[in-house]
């Protein structure tokens, strides 16, 4: 199964897998890298890796970050080669939720292209 | 062989209509002054492949002209980048130019340049508005490439990807007979000289948020970071060297060390921490020791900046109005 982590500043993602368990029920192999400000860039690169190699079991690891350039998002791709992991900015409840539903039968890359699309989606504007 | 196995092969996956192919030649043409035989192969390449690509190794990692559908790391085989062009307007001015970055292919033939290829594709939006959105991806380029410091050429180049293969990426190249060329390290100025020139340097006010030569390197070495990779170990020594003359400008001409420092502080790199701008050092560095180095940075960049010939505008005046022109035309509300 392929694994997802989602890293943003605070509470941020630890709060969208509580709220996307609420819908989906408890998911494996998902996991919240939260992030300090005052942290030093290093040691939140470190966390990053780790909980990479935690939720890895060989299928493919996807990372959510909060946004493309945001501490999250720079720190991901610092470390896109290193990890051999694809990258998905702009984190949102329906792109999670699809990707949890798919993420057995797609490769790493089509989840990938999936939750991309499933994200745009997702965002709609209505007027009274 | 069948008929039916020769029209499969020849098959393409997407086809650009008379109009569609004329306008995009005219804006590859016109705007980047692309090569009859870089257009065609790129016009081929967006039918063969139902895709426009991209291929960015510098700023262009961190600010992207245009939205892309998906990015990629690759490697430009045979190409290196370094400080080969002059800067007549970002980081530096007409009558004292500075030191950019640009590409070429390697003497040898060896090595290999990282980078990022951003890709835009037709079945993610349709047959139909593709041939529209490349029309808009090439012309946002041309905007950001028509500058005040005209350097580049375009190519259509083989990029080596980890898992797409070899694809075909347009590249802004450093074009050795265009006046702002400059040269490899040791051509007509050493390393040092480059660095120092970059430790100094400042252009024309308000012309960019990374108005000072060092601020357009530490942007370069943090965009390298949002691409996965490190900089060339040639630029890093480059920006080392720089880092070590600004430190040392600090004692040699604090006025200067101030002025360029409030300039860099005004705007950070994309993604950075809250603390970081472009003032901040990307490397730890010591001030260079008066035993290790006898001239003070000042002297070292005046030296370079003469030996160098950067005291005139390489460009005329009638080449910067056609520039105003294009610019004017491209950003027209009447254009895609």
């Amino acid at each position: 199964m392929i694994g997802l982590v989602v890293i943003g500043y605070d509470v941020l993602p630890e709060a969208i897998l509580i709220a996307l368990q609420c819908t989906t029920g408890k998911q494996e192999q998902i996991i919240a890298v939260p992030l300090a400000s005052d942290e030093n860039a290093d040691d939140q690169r470190q966390a990053i890796l780790n909980a990479i190699n935690h939720v890895n079991t060989g299928d493919g690891v996807l990372v959510f970050t909060d946004s493309a350039g945001s501490t999250a998002g720079h720190l991901s791709l610092s470390i896109i080669n290193q990890a051999d992991v694809d990258v998905i900015s702009g984190v949102n409840l329906p792109m999670l939720s699809k990707v949890v539903e798919k993420r057995n039968s797609l490769s790493a890359e089509e989840l990938a292209e999936l939750a991309r699309d499933e994200g745009r989606k997702g965002i709609t504007w209505r007027t009274p | 062989m069948s008929q039916d196995h020769f029209k499969k092969a020849s098959e393409k996956p997407f086809s650009l209509t008379e109009n569609e192919r004329t306008e995009i030649g005219t804006a590859l043409s016109r705007y980047l002054h692309m090569a009859d035989s870089d257009r065609t192969a790129l016009i081929n390449d967006i039918e063969m492949t139902g895709s426009f690509r991209q291929f960015g190794y510098g700023s262009l990692i961190g600010d992207p002209s245009s939205e892309n559908d998906k990015e990629y790391g690759g490697i430009a085989e045979g190409w290196e980048k370094g400080a080969f062009c002059k800067d007549r307007h970002y980081r530096g001015t007409p009558d004292k130019l500075s030191v950019t970055m640009g590409a070429l292919e390697t003497e040898n033939g060896e090595g290999g340049l990282p980078g990022v290829v951003q890709e835009i594709s037709a079945d993610e939006n349709g047959e139909g508005c593709f041939a529209d959105r490349v029309l808009k991806n090439i012309k946002d380029f041309a905007l950001r490439e028509t500058s005040l410091n005209p350097i580049y050429e375009y190519k259509v180049i083989d990029i080596t990807t980890k898992r797409h293969g070899a694809v075909k990426a347009l590249i802004c190249a450093a074009d050795p007979e265009n006046p702002l060329y400059l040269g490899r390290d040791g051509e007509v100025l050493t390393i040092e000289d480059k660095a120092a020139i970059i430790a100094t340097s400042k252009g024309v006010p308000d012309s960019s948020p990374r108005n000072t030569g060092m601020a357009y390197w530490r942007d370069h070495v943090h965009c390298c970071s949002l691409g996965g990779f490190e900089p060339d170990p040639k630029i890093q020594k480059l920006v080392e060297l720089a880092e070590q003359y600004r430190a040392q400008l600090e004692i040699d001409n604090p006025a200067l060390f101030a002025e360029l420092t409030i300039l860099e502080a005004k705007s950070a790199p994309t993604g950075a921490a809250k603390s970081v701008t472009y003032a901040t050092p990307v490397y730890n560095v010591d001030v260079i020791s008066a035993s290790n180095n006898p001239k003070r940075v000042i002297e070292l960049r005046d030296g370079a900046i003469e030996d160098a010939d950067l005291l005139t505008d390489p460009l005329s005046a009638a080449r910067l109005k056609e520039i105003q022109i294009l610019k004017d035309e491209l950003e027209a509300p009447t254009l895609h």
